[in-house]
């Protein structure tokens, strides 16, 4: 019976960044992902939304951790290659890109706030009114002349980042640290044993004895992880709600400023680039016009997510943007993509939780917070590590 | 000034792809009924009246659909089983200039050709067909009868099985004796040589060839396809592939194909949905049996091919007694009187012949060792124009005497006269030496090009090998090039410049007919579904392929600029062969999702429509484990317009 020190069990980045960091140290892993493959439920996401809207001290954090020079720091150690920078000198454009990006937070209800706090962190957010408010937001069209009360709050230098190029980058390099075998894709039947865990994958059962397992609890693993629970007779500790998220893409009449996130009431903009936001960028001829919406929808149970994908309320808060607050007389949808993400409580700084399964000697760990914005998988995933250590 | 949304759920939603040529089809009509006759809600949504534009894929089974009205209404519906209607997967594995206007899929060919006798498109002095299946051979045989034009078929896969090409024997032969190449080959490049006319490099076994065309058609098929797909497995989200033509003469073999496939469905989605079939099991199962018997029939053809062999221009002695011993041929009655040959050698799943034969006398046994009963073949001739292969003739040939008879059917604008002389090929279309025109018969109702039956006394020792006519000497006078009215040209200005165009034409078509086409028209559907036309007509964005030509138009037209990738995949985002293969390779990525995450793969503005069965046949090259069974859900199938007139408000 082949033995390692640990099984990481899950289906996104964070699994793969612990098991960068462990390996690193010495330790000897294997990855099972109940998916076909890695990223199937695209569970991270390049920025944080504010969504919903954080109180002030976790606003606070939450900017600083949104900081590109923070983003940087914590991105960079974890990404066996080059990461790049927009602006900046970039050199190699397939590289994943941290792009510094202003927001723009159009809402007199929390200008003053933002723009406080902001200023307190050394951000020089600038203030926007009326026309310039407007005229400063991705997407709007210059046919939109009326701007009264609007107020707008642009705050510099926060980061996103190209999520498919950095995980992908990610996921080559584990694979060729700890090799193909130590990463089993389609793993079913998953069974904890007092020293080892038996599954099957490509058809075959196999059996691993090792010391202990971290189960990485992202959305789609729900009811495979509240089943292992009921198992061990075990409540899980903390029961995350699910957030349906949109993420719509349309193509704009007119090119769109690639250096701005808008946020408009619950809604984010921006122009949809890969790489750096350089015409060389690949687009299929509408440089700067794919504009990506995210919209956050409901919370909700697992088995309601239907009746709100694309539902009637989604349509509505498009409407309100594209038709009337951009003025567009028409739009063109090319693509939405959904997905569920486990909501993150507007009073917590981390999202990171973990916990215990105890089932006989192997009590496997559960850890929770591995999903949303990118910056906060990638975290989550180097303190899963450090706390194995 | 806002758009109504409707919620809805049915059991099961038929729904109708991107860029079909016509709806509903027969596998639609099949699905529907028989499942609506098994009690589940079904709705059929295409056409005109609600545009399907996409599906969300539950968890679990089923998929949110969203829908379009004509009143721009948004239609939610939540379905526990989806069936889409794919279109024919037509477009080839990745060439250097494949995403030109010098290569068009075959339905775009089947639009642009029109019907009746002329083209206003020149489609001679050759066009080149990529693909051998059944289809592809008839549009040959349909270009070289109409028009009078050279056709090549290009055969790319050779892993047909014991066949070396996809198509019926039947045809093949029809396409060859009418002059028709076929060539093994695999395509190297298509470059522009003149305003019509392209080089086309392609690769055999001795080297490599070039080719000169007016335009290349894409037809395929390229590989072996499922034509019936469920992805993920066990979500009751089905694909069918619409291989049905308006008319079952076309392509007998799609559309039999697409009838059973959409029989095989049926029964699945209704075994899915229903929990309690009671008494009706047994008639589900026989439904079942039966498609997946015909199915493995479609098959048959190219496991078990029969095409005779030649010593130089005659059949082999071996197989000319093989061939005289066929059940489809007379034995005996031929020596007294003309009677019907039915020399269909394969397995194939056609029956044309037999059910337009009056007396009965064409009975396919299921083994077909019986076919022909001679006894009551009275010679009416009903059988030859029936079938679109040309096969069945009229044979007499009288013991002892210096001649035989033999009735063909001849399909051209210079009919025959009795008392002409005529080239006699062989079933390769090798001439084997001259017959005289002993009568002719006009067959009634036969669109253009008019259908003759040309009786032809040929030397006895031919009676077995002529098997088509051609002209002595001088070539066809079928079609003239650039025989177009002149006086129903109307001037427009296209990019600032005066042209001249035909009047009430599509403006894609127009496009065509004057050389100013570009790559992305090359989908050309009748509804305006792909969404890729986007031309600006008076000053308004608007899809070509759904206004027309008038006086005084002012169009203008957004050119691709740069030379594309000698391999590229994706058109749109200019995404490369070999950048697939390599993320594919270094990330050793597993599923079609992840090679679309790292690449963005259909993901411009076609939606895949150009790239994504090229996109799957590289990955099942590349050897991802189901990628033959995929199906990309991505929402929407097409470019998605919403306007102002149609947004939402509570119902």
């Amino acid at each position: 019976m082949a033995e390692v020190d640990l099984v990481l069990i899950g289906n996104g980045l964070a699994p793969l960044i612990t098991a960068a960091r462990l390996v690193r140290d010495g330790r000897s892993v294997l990855l099972l992902n109940p998916d076909r493959d890695f990223f199937e439920e695209d569970s991270e996401l390049s920025f944080d939304p504010f969504f919903p809207w954080p109180e002030t001290r976790q606003l606070q954090s939450r900017l600083k951790e949104a900081e590109l020079d923070s983003l940087i720091q914590v991105l960079r150690p974890e990404f066996p290659g080059s990461v790049e920078v927009w602006p900046g000198d970039s050199r190699d454009p397939r590289a994943p890109y941290i792009r510094s990006r202003s927001r723009l937070v159009l809402s007199q209800a929390r200008a003053d706030e933002l723009l406080v706090l902001a200023d307190d962190l050394g951000f020089a957010p600038a203030e926007f009114e009326g026309i310039k408010a407007l005229k400063a937001f991705p997407g709007v069209s210059p046919r939109r002349t009326d701007a009264q009360g609007l107020r707008g709050v642009l705050v510099p230098r926060l980061g996103d980042v190209d999520v498919s190029r950095y995980r992908n980058g990610v996921l080559e390099f584990v694979r060729e640290r700890i090799g193909a075998s130590a990463i089993a894709c389609g793993a079913s039947q998953i069974d904890f044993m007092d020293d080892a865990v038996r599954f099957l994958a490509g058809g075959y059962p196999q059996t691993i004895r090792t010391q202990q397992v971290v189960i990485y609890w992202t959305p789609k693993l729900t009811s495979w992880v509240l089943s292992q629970c009921r198992a061990a007779e075990q409540k899980p500790s903390v029961l995350p709600q699910l957030r349906l998220w949109e993420e719509w893409s349309v193509i704009s009449r007119d090119p769109l400023d690639p250096g701005v996130i808008g946020h408009f009431n619950e809604l984010c903009i921006w122009a949809g680039i890969e790489g750096a936001a350089a015409p060389h960028a690949p687009t299929d001829g509408d440089a700067f016009k794919r504009m990506q919406i995210l919209r956050p929808g409901r919370l909700l149970l697992a088995d309601e997510m239907e009746r709100f994908w694309a539902s009637k309320e989604s349509f509505v808060s498009l409407e309100l943007l594209i038709n009337e607050f951009m003025a567009w007389d028409r739009f063109r949808v090319r693509g939405l993509k959904v997905r569920a993400l486990f909501e993150r409580s507007p009073a917590d700084e981390s999202s990171f939780r973990s916990w215990n399964l105890a089932r006989g000697d192997l009590e496997p760990k559960v850890v929770v917070g591995v999903d949303g914005p990118i910056a906060g998988v990638v975290a989550a995933g180097a303190r899963v590590a450090e706390e194995l250590a | 000034m806002s758009l109504m949304f409707r919620e809805g759920a049915l059991d099961l939603l038929i729904l109708a792809g991107p860029r079909l040529s016509h709806w509903p089809s027969v596998g639609v009509r099949t699905l529907a009924r028989i499942t609506a006759d098994f009690g589940l809600n079904v709705g059929v949504y295409g056409g005109d009246d609600l545009s399907p534009r996409g599906i969300m894929p539950l968890p679990g089974t089923g998929a949110i659909a969203l829908l379009q009205d004509v009143q721009g209404r948004v239609h939610r519906m939540r379905g526990r089983a989806i069936a889409r209607i794919g279109a024919r997967a037509e477009l080839p594995d990745p060439f250097d200039g494949w995403y030109s206007d010098g290569l068009i899929p075959l339905s775009t060919a089947h639009r642009l050709i029109g019907a009746g006798d002329r083209s206003h498109l020149s489609w001679g002095p050759a066009t080149v067909i990529l693909g051998t299946g059944n289809a592809a051979l008839q549009f040959g045989v349909d270009l070289i009868e109409r028009f009078g034009v050279e056709v090549a078929c290009i055969e790319v896969n050779t892993q047909w099985g014991a066949k070396r090409f996809a198509a019926w024997e039947v045809i093949r032969r029809r396409f060859e004796v009418l002059g028709g190449r076929i060539i093994e080959a695999r395509p190297l490049s298509l470059r522009r040589m003149s305003a019509q006319l392209w080089e086309l490099r392609v690769e055999d076994a001795r080297g490599v060839k070039i080719l000169e065309a007016t335009r290349v058609v894409s037809a395929g098929p390229f590989r072996t396809t499922a034509g019936l797909r469920e992805f993920p497995p066990g979500s009751m989200l089905f694909e069918l592939e619409a291989t049905a033509s308006p008319s079952k003469r076309q392509d007998f073999e799609g559309w039999y194909s697409e009838e059973e496939r959409a029989r095989a469905l049926a029964v699945r989605i209704i075994k899915g949905l229903v929990a309690d079939l009671g008494g009706r099991r047994e008639e589900l199962d026989r439904i079942q049996k039966r498609a997946r018997a015909r199915l493995k029939r479609i098959e048959q053809h190219r496991l078990a091919p029969f095409s005779p062999s030649y010593q130089g221009k005659w059949v082999s002695p071996g197989d000319a007694k093989q061939v005289r011993a066929f059940a489809g041929v007379p034995q005996t009655e031929h020596h007294r009187r003309p009677v019907a040959s039915i020399e269909c050698f394969e397995a194939i799943v056609c029956n044309l012949c037999e059910t337009a034969c009056p007396e009965g006398a064409i009975q396919f046994s299921k083994d077909r060792t019986e076919i022909l009963i001679e006894s009551k073949c009275t010679a009416c001739g009903l059988c030859l124009p029936a079938c679109p292969s040309s096969t069945p003739l009229l044979l007499q040939e009288k013991e002892g005497a210096a001649n035989a008879q033999i009735t063909l059917p001849w399909r051209n604008h210079k009919p025959w006269r009795v008392g002409e002389l005529s080239t006699l090929v062989n079933r390769r279309g090798e001439s084997l030496g001259s017959g005289r025109v002993s009568a002719v018969t006009p067959v009634e109702g036969s669109t253009a090009p008019p259908m003759q039956l040309v009786q032809v006394e040929v030397p006895a020792h031919l009676a077995w090998d002529a098997r088509g006519l051609r002209r002595l000497g001088v070539p066809d006078e079928r079609y003239r090039e650039g025989d177009q009215d002149h006086a129903a040209r109307i001037e427009i200005q296209l990019n600032g410049e005066r042209r001249l165009v035909r009047d009430g034409v599509p403006i894609v078509e127009a496009l065509y007919e004057t050389g100013q086409s570009r790559p992305r028209e090359m989908l050309f559907c009748p509804d305006g579904s792909c969404g890729m036309c986007q031309v600006e007509v008076d000053g308004v964005k608007k899809l070509a392929c759904k206004e027309s030509m008038h006086p005084k138009l002012s169009l203008k037209l957004e050119r691709e600029t740069g030379a594309p990738d000698p391999d590229l995949l994706c058109p749109c985002l200019k995404v490369t062969l070999n950048e697939v293969r390599e993320r594919i390779r270094q990330g050793k990525l597993e599923s079609p999702e992840a090679v679309i995450s790292a690449t963005h793969v259909g993901e411009g503005r076609c939606h895949g429509q150009l790239c994504i069965e090229g996109f799957r046949r590289v990955l099942a090259s590349e050897g991802l484990v189901g990628a033959d069974a995929w199906i990309d859900w991505r929402f929407p199938w097409s470019d998605w317009v919403l306007t102002t007139s149609s947004n939402v408000k509570n119902q």
